[in-house]
């Protein structure tokens, strides 16, 4: 085992998330030796996954399809120069979130939503009783927060949004995010604490 | 009662985020898509500049870095190092000179380096001065009276030859027809090599040889009615070894010899 190897065993801590990149290493390996056809094992594995995260950067639904393909297309064209240095996943999301921010400069003044439906689910129980509470339709209130979401999303510099979507929204820790957008752990917890306060500003209406 | 407070913390709202998620015929589209353009990357031919990364990037081409490197290197040193030898080339006099103080001068070992530099300046610069006498310098500069000039001894010794002549014609023109040939021949013999090649001789052997030179450029010439004693005793001396190292200048004068320290 390289030293590569060593050093992604430290930034990847859980044991869940160590054997996910050990088997998703050979899967690599596999594809990396002309199984081409393994590789769609990795597409169906993290396809939602980072569409998520290219999603909630962009919050235009046409869009983040065309860059989550890209995003696999690029890894797939660089599958050779993955050594196992980081978790695949980790390597992953960086093609996808630089792909993300590359777009979003190219197209800073071409900026509209396009926004998925909200899934039914844990996630939004409290949304029913809230709007239980106020009297209001539920539907309409899960809309209104969910386009002042967005918005205020919108509002955060591009590295600030990046760091809140892939801490609150996608669970990574800190030192997963700062290997992905290649920055010290330390920026990463300013980012955060920063794109919070920003959030909490602006929605300060439905906040407690 | 019901104790929910009727607003959310900020992270309850950001997982409403996570529930954004597209319906299942959409990632059908999603995957024919993403098929079609997976088939046109394998087909369309990249730029070569794309392919820089991974061909710089492989091991195998750091060896072939190194060894590009290190030949430069060694053809720098090669160069540099032979400059000065083709600048000693050039100057074909000076490689001379060079060559014969590096012959004498062979267990001092002196550094190659100054041989340029002394081949470029005048011969007489490059001659070697007394390390014993080096306050002495300019005195060194060889005597160079012109040969029909009458020296005051010469207009003497010819007036005392006259004088004899008259009283005594056998004796002046023994005196006259003497065989200074002898003291000429073993001057000679003691004189050094032409000055040029007294550049590559020690500083004590050369200061010697070239007042020895001086002598013999002007010792029958300008004078011969010197007498024969005085020019053996003055070769005789001039020859000892002990003696040159303390004067840096030889003359004739009023007829006598003048030494100047």
């Amino acid at each position: 085992m390289n030293l590569s190897r060593v050093f992604a065993r430290t930034i990847v801590t859980t044991p869940e998330r160590q054997q996910e990149a050990d088997s998703d290493f050979a899967i690599v390996r596999r594809v990396q030796a002309g199984d081409v056809a393994a590789f769609d094992q990795l597409i169906r594995k993290y396809r939602e996954r980072v569409f998520g995260v290219v999603y909630n950067l962009t919050s235009n639904r046409e869009d983040s399809a065309d860059l989550t393909q890209d995003a696999f297309i690029k890894a797939f064209q660089a599958i050779n120069r993955f050594h196992g240095q980081s978790s695949f996943f980790t390597w992953l999301y960086k093609i996808a979130v630089n792909t993300t921010l590359s777009h979003l400069r190219k197209n800073r003044l071409r900026n509209f939503f396009s926004l998925e439906q909200i899934h039914p689910g844990s996630e939004t129980q409290f949304v029913d009783e809230l709007a239980d509470k106020n009297g209001t339709d539920r539907g309409m209130y899960l809309r209104e927060l969910q386009e002042k979401l967005n918005e205020a999303m919108q509002k955060l510099s591009i590295k600030h949004r990046t760091v809140i979507t892939l801490f609150e929204i996608d669970g990574l820790s800190h030192a997963e995010i700062a290997q992905i957008m290649e920055c010290s752990e330390g920026t990463v917890r300013s980012r955060l604490h920063y794109a919070k306060q920003f959030l909490q500003g602006e929605l300060e209406k439905y906040l407690r | 009662m019901d104790h929910r407070p009727d607003k959310i913390t900020l992270e309850e709202l950001l997982r409403l985020k996570r529930a954004e998620r597209p319906r299942e015929d959409f990632w059908v589209k999603f995957e024919h898509q993403l098929r079609e353009k997976q088939l046109t990357a394998l087909l369309e031919r990249r730029p070569w500049w794309q392919a820089m990364p991974a061909v710089l990037g492989r091991r195998t081409y750091l060896p072939i870095g190194a060894t590009a490197v290190l030949a430069l290197t060694l053809v720098v040193v090669r160069y540099s190092a032979t400059a000065p030898v083709a600048e000693i080339r050039e100057n074909p006099a000076g490689a001379r000179v060079a060559r014969l103080n590096s012959a004498s001068r062979a267990p001092r070992a002196e550094a190659p380096v100054a041989a340029p530099q002394v081949a470029a300046a005048p011969l007489r610069a490059v001659l070697p001065l007394s390390e014993r006498m080096p306050d002495r310098t300019a005195d060194l500069t060889p005597w160079s009276a012109p040969r029909s000039e009458e020296t005051p001894s010469s207009k003497t010794i010819a007036a005392s030859l006259a004088r004899l002549e008259q009283v005594e014609p056998d004796l002046a023109h023994a005196v006259r027809s003497g065989s200074l040939a002898g003291a000429s021949a073993r001057a000679q013999a003691d004189s050094a090599q032409p000055v040029v090649e007294l550049a590559g001789y020690s500083s004590m052997a050369s200061k010697r040889s070239r007042l020895l030179a001086q002598l013999d450029d002007r010792r029958f010439t300008p004078e011969p009615q010197a007498p024969e004693l005085v020019r053996e005793r003055l070769a005789r001396r001039l020859a000892d070894s002990d003696f040159n190292d303390g004067f840096g200048r030889v003359g004739l004068e009023r007829g006598g010899v003048s030494l100047r320290f």
